[in-house]
């Protein structure tokens, strides 16, 4: 049977790279990451995991996240949050950034039914019940949200 | 309707489903142009999105750099360092590990003395972090295996029988995980 650490070398930098589609942020896909795993380990140790309970699972932690966001006013950001905006963008491998760019104008659904898709781990059915939408919803939602972004990347050229 | 072409992306037609897919690209020159636009977006969507995935500590929650608040100066302080290690590379003082997306590969034979094990495996980044059972050489104690490694570098470690892993005692390169335990690690040169 797959322990808690394979199942954490297998799937950590496909969470990583889901997190980073989904925030932009480098620090702020760190956190939840390591939260998220966190929890596995906490309360599913001794559980068989799966990738749909990982991705539920940190989606819920970035739900928290960003409820917590929310709550800081603009004040609140010191100087040495746009360095690090400068050195996040730096993180991201060049020929990504404008990938980013694009995925951060889409709606936030979109962005995020995407984002499970492209972990390349979950059926439809699994991310219908990840976001707790309908089978097909998730199959015009995901190709509305390819066409945009196709849209987007276009307007770079 | 065109949803079809992210359904065929994501693996989600059955076989009438693709037959129909495939005839409309033969026939639909607009439907034809969408689904390559789209699958050529779909190789720069799909491609690595940081230059390294960091390293997490899944052993304690609390510790200094975990603060969030002091984060930010850490990572002023780390960006200096990263443009002064770049400034030096632009100069050609340091050399660079080279990156581990190359797609050449060579074979590496993998030895390890455990007499006294059932079996022996490898799991490693080269194997997906799967487990790969190792052979063992007659009598002798020793288990090898052969496999085909890509240039760059990886890190590996033997599972003796099922759960207790070690890492290579013939590589001296060793590196800690997240959960502390060491990994070997070997540089495949190119």
């Amino acid at each position: 049977m797959e322990n808690f650490q394979d199942f954490y070398k297998k799937q950590k930098n496909r969470l990583f790279s889901y997190l980073m589609r989904m925030t932009g942020d480098y620090y702020l896909s760190m956190d939840i990451m390591q939260e998220s795993f966190l929890r596995c380990l906490e309360k599913y140790r001794d559980k068989t995991l799966n990738s749909s309970l990982l991705y539920t699972i940190a989606r819920n932690v970035f739900i928290d996240f960003t409820r917590r966001e929310k709550r800081k006013t603009a004040l609140e950001q010191d100087t040495a949050d746009q360095d690090a905006d400068i050195e996040n963008e730096y993180r991201v491998k060049q020929e990504y950034r404008r990938v980013i760019n694009a995925m951060k104008r889409l709606d936030t659904d979109e962005r995020e039914l995407l984002a499970l898709v492209l972990t390349e781990e979950l059926k439809y059915t699994e991310i219908a019940s990840i976001v707790g939408i309908n089978e097909g919803n998730v199959k015009i939602r995901v190709h509305r949200a390819r066409l945009k972004l196709r849209e987007f990347l276009s307007e770079g050229d | 309707m065109n949803d079809s072409i992210s359904l065929y992306i994501d693996d989600e037609l059955n076989l009438d489903e693709k037959i129909d897919f495939v005839k409309r690209v033969h026939h639909e020159e607009p439907f034809y142009s969408v689904a390559v636009d789209l699958l050529e977006q779909e190789k720069l969507l799909c491609a690595d999105v940081v230059e390294a995935v960091p390293k997490i500590s899944l052993k304690e929650k609390s510790g200094i750099f975990n603060l969030r608040f002091l984060r930010p100066y850490f990572r002023v302080a780390e960006f200096g360092v990263v443009a002064v290690l770049l400034l030096l590379f632009i100069a050609g003082r340091i050399p660079v590990n080279r990156p581990e997306t190359s797609v050449e590969s060579v074979s590496k034979r993998f030895v390890v003395y455990m007499p006294e094990a059932q079996n022996v495996q490898i799991a490693g980044s080269f194997t997906n972090w799967n487990s790969v059972p190792m052979k063992m050489v007659g009598p002798s104690g020793y288990w090898e295996i052969e496999l085909d490694v890509a240039r760059g570098e990886h890190k590996y470690v033997f599972i003796v029988g099922g759960d207790k892993k070690i890492a290579d005692p013939t590589i001296l390169l060793r590196e800690r995980d997240d959960f502390g335990s060491e990994n070997s690690v070997l540089v495949v040169e190119a």
